[in-house]
């Protein structure tokens, strides 16, 4: 068995150190002995997330959810699925742990991570670990990338949802084109992003990119503001000046510190409708972290209660009525229709084989299988995709390059396909504390609001 | 005790005793009722094994292992009360770690461990309940460059550490710090006694996460490490009596989301964003110092007879970021001392700091 180098560790010696768990078969009677005889033993989902955070919860309740689900329906090849869960605290690294906590407990497939930090902390683990990793929420393309340099050694990384940050931009880029400039009639915009490094990219080449893609609106102002702003209102002052006499408003960038500007912006009344990327603002208790701010806040994301597909609705249903767990939290977070979506996913594809990924080949047969979601038919055209609650879902096949304008050279392979039409996201206004659709157009349920002191 | 003959003929049980003494070892780690066994690179009739791993499987519960000195190939995986002894003042090399999971009392002294994942792990073993952990003791010991942790310990272990230097663990993935010194999570407790030296690891010197306790004794010196000196997150606690942490990248102590510490005659020197910080989440972005998310949670720290010196913030309470995070702070008898400013109030969220018996110069 060829040996991979990771981090100073040869893959095999990684295995060893994993191999901790065969100390266990001999202690005790409990390791396997939880079930009733006749009974088949579970299948273990090993969860990696920022427990304490709503984006956490959330995963962990719709994965809870699909378990339910699936074991209700007989299992998983006639196992039952169990989920155990293990805290990144968001830190890449804490990540690594997470996952070598997760493995030594059992876990058979890893899913999770919400930050990006967190997955590229982890990214080392992947080759010795060797288990699949089915990823519902970071967007950075660094994973695929490297299971297009290195397929023998990341081979096991599946981003199920998101769709990667440089379709994250393009999609943003048809947002404003297709929506805020000839829906809403909007001439400009002032760029508002928080300082983070994730954000440099689309900053730097907004502009450009607008034009590129047939937009005429005209990027007046681009302010980086750092992310331990407390006072935002030279920020909101500049870009009202910018704004002057034009019609538009603040497209945002925010991951990161999504409350704070919201809550000044309204309360100050700034005259610029926020529409753009506000991840904080996917979060259910949006309205109450912002102390009533939330109205006509625009943010992209990958679900939302709109007939995407035939199981998006049920599922939004399902998550606010199930009780189980944390009941606290009823609206998904994007990280929650994904992960949703991959132990689905993982179910066709593994009743499709007739093959549980218990070992290193059956896992290698697992990955065959879901390389198959999305590769190209005759016609070049994506085939064989899944429905998921987020949209159609396929991956891009090695090799594949010229996926997007914004990186034609690079391949994504085991990225989520954008599939206009059939996978894109969508972009959500809150309207009197709701999540309404307002793009694409043929999922939209409800109208474009300016803010409630704009009129 | 029990007394074997091993090649050589020599009588294990006095040879324990020897050995334990030499060490300084008390009775109650060195093996007792067990056998002693040795291991050298030479194998018989000079000692009966050739590999750690091997003599660990051949020996009875309590017994003691000596290492002489030379390289050694691991993981070394013990699942029984064994006692490890390098007998070579640090020459006695294990590469690619220990790893020991069960509930029962190991000591580890007098070897130099590297090129592992993490230097030591411990844990509860796999589908076991978390307090099936073990007791660790870890003693005259080094664990260098090592890729994750020098010791990471899950579950509920228990470990005691003295004069162990952990130095130059970790790595970083594009730019992204990962691994450090000493990472205990999930109820994870740990002592550290005399001469612990923590520095250039690449995150943490010390990161405790989710109940995870630390009780950090005087004589203990971390500094120079990619991120904090000392980060509490979740709901860890820790008690600091007379460290110092010094030239860490970010803080020389991190308080955040509903950690406790309480410091106590120690030292936050020269730390490149503040000596203590209290407040805010443990997230960390991309190689910096700032926090991610919104998390509804409240730290708190005491610190007594401090010196808090050469930062550019001498206390920051809050993050200046997040909406939610409440801090806690008392502060009695601190002394500051060529900080850019000494204290820093985040004045959005809720935050009740006292100060007393204390001169400071507030941040604007």
């Amino acid at each position: 068995m060829a040996q991979s180098r990771v981090s100073g560790l040869t893959r095999r010696t990684f295995l060893r150190s994993l191999g901790a768990g065969t100390i266990a078969a001999s202690l005790g009677p409990l390791s396997a002995g939880r079930l009733a005889v006749g009974q088949e033993q579970p299948f273990v989902i090993g969860m990696a997330n920022p427990l304490a955070t709503f984006f956490g919860e959330a995963a962990e309740k719709a994965l809870s959810l699909a378990i339910d689900e699936i074991n209700d329906d007989g299992g998983l090849m006639g196992r039952p699925l169990e989920l155990i869960v293990s805290d990144t605290a968001g830190r890449a690294d804490q990540a690594p742990l997470a996952l070598q906590d997760l493995v030594s407990r059992g876990a058979q497939v890893l899913t999770g991570f919400f930050f990006s930090e967190s997955l590229i902390g982890a990214l080392p683990t992947f080759p010795a670990l060797r288990k699949l990793v089915l990823s519902t929420g970071p967007g950075s393309p660094a994973p695929t990338i490297q299971v297009a340099n290195s397929y023998e050694d990341f081979k096991f990384f599946f981003r199920v949802g998101p769709i990667n940050s440089f379709f994250i931009l393009q999609s943003t880029v048809l947002f404003v084109r297709d929506f805020l400039e000839r829906a809403l009639g909007w001439d400009s915009i002032v760029v508002f992003a928080e300082d983070a490094a994730w954000t440099t990219p689309i900053t730097s080449g907004f502009s450009q990119l607008l034009g590129s893609f047939g937009s005429e609106v005209e990027v007046v102002e681009t302010i980086r503001y750092p992310e331990s702003t407390t006072d935002f209102t030279p920020f909101f002052d500049r870009a009202t000046q910018a704004m002057e006499g034009r019609n538009g408003g603040l497209v945002t960038v925010m991951a990161h510190t999504g409350t704070r500007p919201t809550s000044q912006w309204a309360s100050q009344e700034i005259p610029l409708p926020m529409a753009g990327i506000n991840v904080q603002a996917q979060d259910g208790r949006f309205e109450e972290l912002t102390e009533g701010a939330s109205d006509s806040v625009v943010t992209f994301t990958s679900g939302a209660r709109a007939p995407i597909t035939e199981r998006t609705v049920p599922f939004v249903d399902a998550f606010a009525d199930f009780e189980d767990v944390k009941p606290e939290v009823t609206i998904p977070s994007y990280n929650a229709f994904t992960s949703y979506d991959a132990l689905f996913l993982l179910k066709d594809a593994v009743e499709r084989i007739e093959t549980l990924p218990t070992d290193e080949a059956s896992t290698d047969a697992v990955i065959k299988e879901l390389e198959t979601y999305g590769a190209p038919n005759d016609e070049g055209e994506p085939s064989k995709l899944f429905t998921g609650t987020t949209g159609e879902i396929g991956f891009y096949q090695r090799g594949e390059t010229g996926v997007t304008p914004l990186e034609p050279e690079q391949a994504f392979p085991h990225d989520v396909r954008f599939i206009p039409g059939k996978l894109t996201g969508v972009w959500i206004q809150w309207q009197d504390g709701e999540q309404e659709v307002l793009f694409p157009p043929d999922l939209a349920t409800s109208e474009f609001e300016s803010p409630p002191w704009m009129g | 005790m029990r007394v074997v003959t091993l090649y050589g003929g020599i009588k294990t049980a006095i040879l324990v005793g020897i050995v334990a003494a030499v060490l300084g070892i008390g009775p109650a780690t060195a093996g007792t009722g067990g056998e002693l066994l040795r291991v050298c690179a030479d194998g018989p009739p000079t000692c009966a094994f050739t590999a750690i791993q091997e003599a660990v499987a051949a020996a009875e519960a309590g017994s003691t292992v000596v290492v002489e000195a030379g390289e050694y190939a691991g993981p070394v995986q013990i699942s029984k009360p064994v006692t490890l002894i390098g007998n070579a003042q640090g020459g006695s090399v294990i590469n690619q770690g220990v790893i020991v999971a069960g509930p029962f009392p190991v000591t580890l002294s007098g070897f130099t461990i590297t090129k592992g994942l993490n230097g030591i792990q411990a844990q509860s073993p796999p589908g076991q309940p978390a307090a099936l952990s073990p007791t660790l003791r870890v003693e005259n010991v080094q664990l260098t460059g090592n890729a994750q942790n020098g010791i990471a310990l899950f579950d509920q272990t228990q470990a005691t550490l003295s004069n162990v230097t952990i130095a130059q663990n970790g790595t970083s993935v594009l730019e992204n710090p990962i691994g450090g010194g000493i990472a205990a999570r999930d109820r994870a407790n740990v002592v550290l006694q005399d001469r612990v030296f923590i520095r250039e690891n690449g995150a943490n010197g010390v990161a405790l996460l989710n109940e995870a306790t630390a009780s950090i004794g005087a004589g203990t010196l971390i500094t120079r490490n990619g991120l904090n000196g000392i980060q509490l997150g979740g709901s860890a606690q820790a008690s600091l009596q007379g460290i110092a942490s010094r030239q860490n990248r970010c803080f020389g102590v991190a308080v955040n989301d509903s950690s406790q510490a309480t410091i106590r005659d120690g030292e936050l020197a020269g730390n490149g964003k503040a000596g203590l910080q209290v407040g805010g989440p443990s997230s960390m972005i991309f190689a910096g110092c700032a926090t991610l998310s919104d998390v509804d949670a409240r730290a708190h720290a005491t610190v007594t007879g401090t010196t808090i010196v050469g930062n550019p913030i001498g206390i920051l309470v809050g993050d200046r970021s997040k909406e939610l995070d409440r801090a806690e702070l008392d502060a009695t008898l601190v002394l500051f001392n060529e900080n850019g400013c000494d204290l820093l109030v985040d004045p959005v969220a809720p935050k009740d700091v006292a100060m007393e018996q204390t001169t400071l110069t507030p941040c604007s």
